[in-house]
């Protein structure tokens, strides 16, 4: 399958699986393109849409919680920032995703 | 008028703690027997991409999906670590050795 | 006062890894880049050693200047950080 049809697929997918959750794609529409495309090369590359912005490791029951979209395995990390790690998906209230920041799981540990 | 019931399988055909393939009205659908008359109908269509849920791995009420490692219960269908995505779960008879499903 | 030394890891496939790199490239600071998933294995596994040093190994941009890390792509903490105005 062609990187362009797949990407469609991925976007068909993965805006089912994201709405219940109460997010959706980012507006930043270059963004979600640019991300979409890197998914579907580590697709063809690994097997499996992993996320662009985390790092693959030797273990299956980690990697499996970085497959987009990774929200469930996120959830209070990723409502916190109001998008998800890579920016693919932010929730459904969020019209300008430029004014989101992107901090660490560690920070909310400490408040 | 609720919806039909639909006679898929003989019950003695369906061996317990297997998961097998019905395709009534062509809609893919697990029928899992855990054990007597606890019998589950469950889609074998993962909500996350697709993949077909057949050939993962049932632990207790705990279906794995082979691709992602997604976990069902199949008892509710929801996904253990998003509730509010769930798998379609139909009800299940079964009357005179036929198991039949409500479409 | 001496510059501090920067270091952003990356991968190749995260956006926000580019905006991070960008971020240094338009104000003219000096750094260093290593793009994690075009390494070879040695030389990830002494990367991943030095982010898991600083608390990180897991997620992208990691980006250290001086003696702290920065997970994620975090401009007003560059700033802070280097004692410039964002």
């Amino acid at each position: 399958m062609n990187v362009k049809a797949r990407k469609e697929a991925l976007r068909y997918f993965f805006g089912k699986v994201v709405d219940p959750m109460g997010y959706k794609f980012s507006p930043d529409e270059e963004l979600v393109d640019f991300s979409l495309e890197q998914e579907v090369l580590l697709e063809q590359k690994y097997g499996v849409p992993y996320c662009p912005c985390k790092r693959i490791t030797a273990s299956r029951s980690e990697n499996m919680k970085i497959v987009c979209p990774c929200i469930p395995f996120n959830r209070e990390h990723f409502d916190a920032m109001k998008r998800c790690w890579c920016g693919l998906f932010v929730h459904k209230d969020v019209t300008d995703p430029s004014k989101l920041k992107q901090f660490p799981a560690a920070a909310l540990k400490k408040g | 008028m609720g919806k039909p019931w639909i006679p898929v399988i003989e019950e003695d055909r369906l061996i317990e703690s297997s998961v097998r393939l019905v395709t009534p009205k062509g809609l893919g659908i697990l029928l899992i027997r855990k054990k007597g008359s606890e019998i589950y109908a469950i889609s074998n269509k993962c909500p996350h991409m697709g993949c077909p849920l057949r050939t993962g791995i049932l632990e207790g009420y705990i279906l794995t999906c082979p691709c992602h490692d997604w976990r069902f219960d199949i008892r509710t269908g929801f996904f253990l670590d998003a509730p509010e995505i769930s798998l379609a779960v139909y009800p299940v008879r079964v009357a005179d050795g036929m198991i039949s499903i409500r479409l | 006062m001496a510059e501090k030394k920067i270091t952003v890891y990356a991968l190749s496939t995260c956006p926000w890894c580019r905006k991070a790199k960008q971020f240094f490239k338009d104000r003219n600071i000096a750094f260093d880049v290593l793009d994690f998933d075009m390494c070879d294995k040695q030389k990830q596994q002494e990367a991943l050693a030095v982010m898991k040093q600083h608390g990180g190994g897991d997620s992208f941009p990691f980006v250290i200047i001086g003696s702290d890390a920065v997970e994620g792509f975090d401009p007003e903490r560059y700033c802070q950080l280097l004692g410039i105005k964002p």
